[in-house]
């Protein structure tokens, strides 16, 4: 009969076999990632720009193709491939083909060069590669030209981030919240005044008066959640946005929107429409699974190899026996 | 006797050489000391207008990002300068790349060196870690890493990916001009100060168009316009160090909020 460290030495060796295998296989694979082709999805461009993608996906720009409110007008509609020319990236009328579903990384930098990363994927910084789809006045791009920073040359990527096609922000630093304090960083003379000024007090921030969505345009009647409706960029408060809070402490009876409020207010509803913020659901971001390295498979292998040695141990013990006493046979014969 | 045999000719022998070795360090310290950046092709300059700074620190945090430096060891501060005519100013401080660096000069290992086109530059692999630089600096453009930046780079990839590698434990960093930046710039053909991805993250960065770059050579690079029609001042011009870093001080007729039509 083995003893038990017989056994497990037995073992031992079994599961250091299959270990050094397994190691020696894993470890002549090429663990070196594929190169990305500059003409691939996505995924590819995640290869080496996950940061970026992780960013994106979560946005609605990254979801401009699949959500599920668009999806369902566009249904409704009876599937216009009008929309496809801003919803998907290279949308041919001609053919009713996309190069891809959705905003991908090529809507905006493309064409891209054959030997990305030797040469930088393009990208247009300007306001021109926005408006390619934020042109419409939907988006509010003629108030956005009258503002001052159109005027000055400033992009919209000063202040919106297009991966994430939301606002800038920074952890740690100079955080930007919301919309408000991305106004203070550049204006900040205005926020020597404003923190003790009555608006402040009531709660009142820079976007509750300058950012003001578009109240009394053409399509007023569209609902505010429309994801298509965007704030008024000019940034320049009107006599309504002053009419909001204060159109019953005006000398002279209101404008149309605070008349038309006091009289909602008469019949029992709610004086203004709250504007409610778009609430896009943000869709779990999958990473790539990272690559177990050889010392993984084998510490595996390894385990295998321990389990399969304890079950061989018995047979082995038994061989051995018969062997033995085989040779203790053949002694005996000798003599 | 040893006297003895010291004779005439083993005098003047000593003395020549005694006097060759003298003229020798004499040469040596002269060399030294007139040592600045060689002039190579190109002469990199930024030119920073206060009248258009508003102080907003994107160049910072386009810094950070690009460059992959901690939070806390900035290459580029923005700093509140006073008022001018009722509004606040800012100066934005990077490394003023000098002609003739106190950093450089104080290096004993060459580790602080100047390249061809000005941008003073650090060699982690010979730095020793001694400091003598950082103090040496008026500006105060080094910082010092105490440990090496591990983690997650909170300006990632917000405001930029990183385009080198964090720099180890026990060395100096400073502003490099993003060097990088240029050379690849001009290995691919564009022209750093015009194109945004040879010009360092910085320029790119400003939502004003408060900083410009470009070669001090070119006559008709936007500094060297900028400069010839603007009155400029630099850093410290007392200490002779030769930045190559203007500032256009903020004047009040151009830091009116109001946009003229």
């Amino acid at each position: 009969m083995f003893t038990r460290f017989k056994r497990l030495s037995i073992a031992l060796i079994f599961a250091l076999a299959a270990a050094g295998g397994t190691l020696m296989v894993a470890s002549a694979q090429d663990a070196t990632p594929p190169a990305p082709t500059p003409q691939g999805s996505e995924q590819d461009c995640a290869a080496c720009h996950a940061d970026y993608q992780m960013s994106w996906q979560s946005g609605l720009h990254g979801q401009a193709g699949d959500d599920p409110v668009f999806l369902k007008a566009w249904e409704d509609q009876g599937k216009p491939g009008a929309c496809l020319i801003c919803h998907d990236t290279g949308y041919d009328p001609a053919t009713g083909i996309s190069e891809a579903k959705g905003v991908t990384c090529l809507a905006c930098h493309s064409p891209a060069p054959d030997n990305h990363p030797a040469n930088n994927m393009p990208v247009d910084k300007s306001t021109d590669l926005c408006g390619k789809c934020h042109s419409d006045s939907r988006f509010a791009s003629d108030n956005w030209m009258m503002s001052a920073h159109y005027q000055r040359a400033m992009t919209c990527s000063v202040c919106h981030n297009p991966h994430s096609a939301g606002m800038k922000t920074v952890e740690g630093f100079a955080t930007t919240e919301d919309a408000s304090s991305l106004c203070q960083n550049c204006h900040k003379d205005a926020m020597d005044n404003f923190p003790s000024s009555k608006h402040a007090e009531a709660g009142v921030t820079c976007v509750n008066c300058h950012l003001g969505f578009n109240v009394g345009s053409a399509d007023a009647n569209v609902d505010f959640a429309d994801a298509h409706k965007a704030p008024d960029h000019s940034f320049i408060p009107t006599l309504e946005t002053c009419n909001k809070c204060h159109s019953t402490q005006m000398h002279a009876p209101g404008q149309s929107v605070a008349a038309a409020a006091i009289k909602i207010e008469e019949a029992g509803g709610t004086s203004t429409p709250e504007p409610t913020p778009v609430q896009v659901s943000t869709l779990p971001v999958t990473n790539e699974p990272t690559p177990v390295s050889p010392v993984g498979y084998a510490g595996l292998a390894g385990l295998v190899g321990l389990a399969a040695g304890m079950v061989l141990a018995p047979w082995l013990e038994r061989f051995y026996h018969r062997v033995s006493k085989q040779h203790q046979h053949e002694e005996e014969h000798h003599e | 006797m040893s006297d003895a045999n010291f004779s005439r000719r083993d005098f003047i022998k000593l003395t020549a050489v005694g006097a060759a070795a003298v003229a020798g360090t004499r040469l040596v310290k002269e060399a030294r000391a007139s040592s600045s950046s060689p002039a190579g092709e190109h002469q990199w300059a930024m030119v920073i207008d206060q009248s258009k700074c508003t102080g907003c620190n994107y160049c910072t945090l386009a810094c950070q990002a690009h460059n992959d430096t901690a939070p806390e060891n900035q290459w580029n501060v923005v700093s509140e300068a006073g008022e001018v005519g009722g509004h606040k100013t800012y100066i934005a401080r990077p490394c003023m790349q000098c002609a003739k660096a106190p950093c450089v000069e104080v290096c004993m290992v060459g580790a602080s060196y100047y390249r061809d086109d000005g941008i003073v530059m650090m060699d982690y692999d010979k730095c020793i870690g001694c400091r003598y630089c950082e103090a040496a600096c008026p500006y105060q453009a080094r910082v010092f890493n105490w440990e090496k930046f591990e983690g997650k780079n909170p300006a990632v990839p917000e405001w930029g990916s990183p385009e080198v590698e964090r720099r180890p434990r026990g060395v100096p960093e400073k502003c490099s001009f993003c060097y990088h930046r240029i050379d690849r710039g001009l290995e691919l053909g564009l022209i750093p100060g015009v194109d945004a991805d040879a010009t360092p993250a910085c320029v790119g960065a400003c939502p004003t168009g408060a900083r410009m770059f470009g070669d001090l050579n070119d006559k008709n690079s936007l500094v060297s316009l900028v400069l010839k029609e603007h009155a400029s001042y630099r850093l410290r011009d007392d200490l002779a160090t030769g930045p190559r870093v203007y500032y256009l001080p903020a004047d009040p007729k151009e830091m009116d909020t109001e946009v003229k039509s």
